[in-house]
């Protein structure tokens, strides 16, 4: 579904990717670990269009997508729910929601369906972004970036920040979207609970790929995963 | 002293004038709030809707001109950003001023060679001429039009913005454009919607303004002054914080009159002046695009 191609991106003149390549088949579920500053955040920006990579190639459902704008990467159907989940405070939920809504991606997810799927967000649907509780802000922009009926999510740090009991809340989620089907590229610093959801697992180091390879690998190794991470 | 009934003109006066200044500031406001752009052009775009509607309204009538005049406004604002004001978007905010300030120039002597150097004056439209006995004073009708225009003009801004899923994409965009990109929305087509839209709001102003002014061609300092300090006082980009700082500048410009005639223009500004004290981002203003 989608093929990162040794892509090489810059902030500015810092050369912060080198040769990044990475694969996601159509329904897997993917994860990218790396410390803070690996070059995790800078790839996921560079595949949504953000960040635009001197060289290399990004290839989504067989079409060149390196240089496009964002919207239309997003058009195309890859969502991104972002690091710091950057939701809009001051819209009110259901706003929020309709920022994020493609009626011209036709697909399961409607409002309807979102918030049969988060009740929450329905009690809340009146209330403004910016007075949500971090846990809440996380579904809403999981739930946003859902109603533009994405073939792909790329999850930047979704449990970052959250309680306990709501990282559980966040995985379930993960874990239901899972069931039905949607590939799943989740970034994560290094969580046990990303790679128990995942079949893959890429690691990034100073903007390299250092490791890819099966999720069970890592997880049944945790001496071989801190080692990886630098750590 | 003055009495009790010139306190009551006057306020009322005040409020008339409040809202045309809260509505020729709005899309000032819109644009700066959203696309983060201080546009000096908005007062020869305010100019232009007087003089379209100046040219216009004798062989179409007011209602007509109402309508056309800030259309083609809109229009040359939908140009402007197009051809000029695009290529400064992610730069130093410098440029865009010096652009935009460029621009009001050339508009005003534009203005000057297509319709002279002499002010017109403007009649009220017959329907509206003449006063209307309030009970305890006479009010003027076109005033009495030109506050229900301004807070009706007004009202459909607040629903566009409030109400309507483009809105919301709208308000999105002032806070985290980036984002609302990354969802799928054509960011470049709405900012040029939003100076189109803008520039209309600059156009009706001027339609409104134009038989309480009379047209002329530096009439749009008129307006870009005002615009200016209402977006100080009310908050970068917020819609009731225009609409305060609106109603604020006209109660005390009008006000003023009655003390300190030749005090007059100058009141706005120590008005702004003394909320910036207390409040350096505007009495309904939040964090802005400018800050980051």
């Amino acid at each position: 579904m989608l093929v990162v191609d040794k892509i090489n991106s810059f902030y500015e003149e810092a050369h912060v990717l080198f040769d990044v390549s990475l694969e996601i088949e159509k329904g897997e579920v993917v994860s990218l670990l790396g410390r803070n500053g690996a070059g995790k955040t800078t790839t996921v920006k560079s595949i949504m269009g953000m960040v635009r990579p001197h060289s290399g190639s990004i290839r989504f459902k067989g079409k060149e997508i390196l240089g496009w704008q964002p919207y239309l990467i997003a058009r195309e159907g890859i969502g991104l729910v972002p690091d710091e989940r950057r939701i809009f405070g001051n819209l009110t939920v259901e706003k929020n929601l309709e920022v994020g809504r493609r009626p011209e991606r036709r697909g399961e997810w409607t409002m309807g369906k979102v918030y049969q799927h988060f009740p929450q967000l329905k009690k809340l649907k009146d209330r403004k972004g910016e007075n949500l509780s971090g846990g809440e802000q996380q579904m809403l922009a999981i739930a946003r970036t859902l109603l533009g009926n994405p073939d792909l999510i790329l999850m930047d740090e979704p449990t970052e920040g959250l309680a306990p009991i709501i990282v559980e809340e966040v995985m379930r989620i993960i874990r239901e979207l899972k069931e039905t089907g949607i590939t799943i590229l989740i970034i994560e610093e290094s969580s046990t609970l990303a790679l128990s959801i995942s079949e893959r697992c890429y690691m990034m180091d100073t903007g390299k790929v250092v490791y890819s390879g099966m999720a069970s690998e890592l997880l049944e190794n945790p001496e071989r995963r801190l080692a990886l991470l630098g750590m | 002293m003055p009495s009790g009934i010139d306190f009551l003109s006057q306020g009322i006066n005040g409020i008339v004038l409040g809202l045309l200044f809260s509505l020729i500031a709005i899309g000032f406001t819109l644009m700066l709030g959203v696309i983060g752009i201080i546009n000096f052009a908005h007062g020869v775009l305010f100019a232009l809707g007087a003089y379209f509607a100046f040219t216009l309204r004798n062989s179409l009538g007011f209602w007509a001109a109402l309508i056309i005049s800030p259309l083609l406004v809109g229009l040359i604002g939908i140009i402007i950003e197009r051809l000029a004001v695009r290529r400064m978007y992610g730069k130093d905010a410098l440029f865009c001023l010096l652009l935009t300030f460029g621009i009001a120039m050339s508009g005003e002597e534009l203005i000057r060679m297509v319709w002279g150097k002499l002010g017109h004056s403007i009649a009220a439209p017959a329907f509206v001429s003449g006063s209307i006995d309030l009970g305890f004073m006479l009010y003027s009708k076109y005033r009495l039009l030109l506050a229900v225009l301004s807070a009706l003009i007004l009202f459909l801004v607040w629903l566009f913005l409030e109400k309507t899923s483009y809105g919301a994409i709208v308000k999105a965009g002032a806070q985290d454009s980036e984002m609302v990109a990354a969802l799928g929305n054509n960011i470049s087509r709405m900012r040029t919607l939003v100076f189109g839209i803008g520039s209309a709001l600059a156009g009706v102003a001027g339609v409104i303004a134009a038989p309480l002014w009379s047209v002329r061609p530096g009439m749009g300092n008129d307006a870009i002054m005002p615009a200016f300090v209402i977006v100080v006082l009310g908050g970068i980009g917020s819609f009731w914080g225009t609409v305060i700082g609106g109603l604020a500048v006209g109660l005390s410009v009008s006000l003023a009159v009655m003390f300190f005639p030749r005090m007059s223009d100058l009141v706005m500004y120590i008005l702004a002046a003394v909320v910036l004290l207390f409040w350096p981002r505007g009495i309904m203003g939040e964090k802005s695009i400018l800050e980051d």
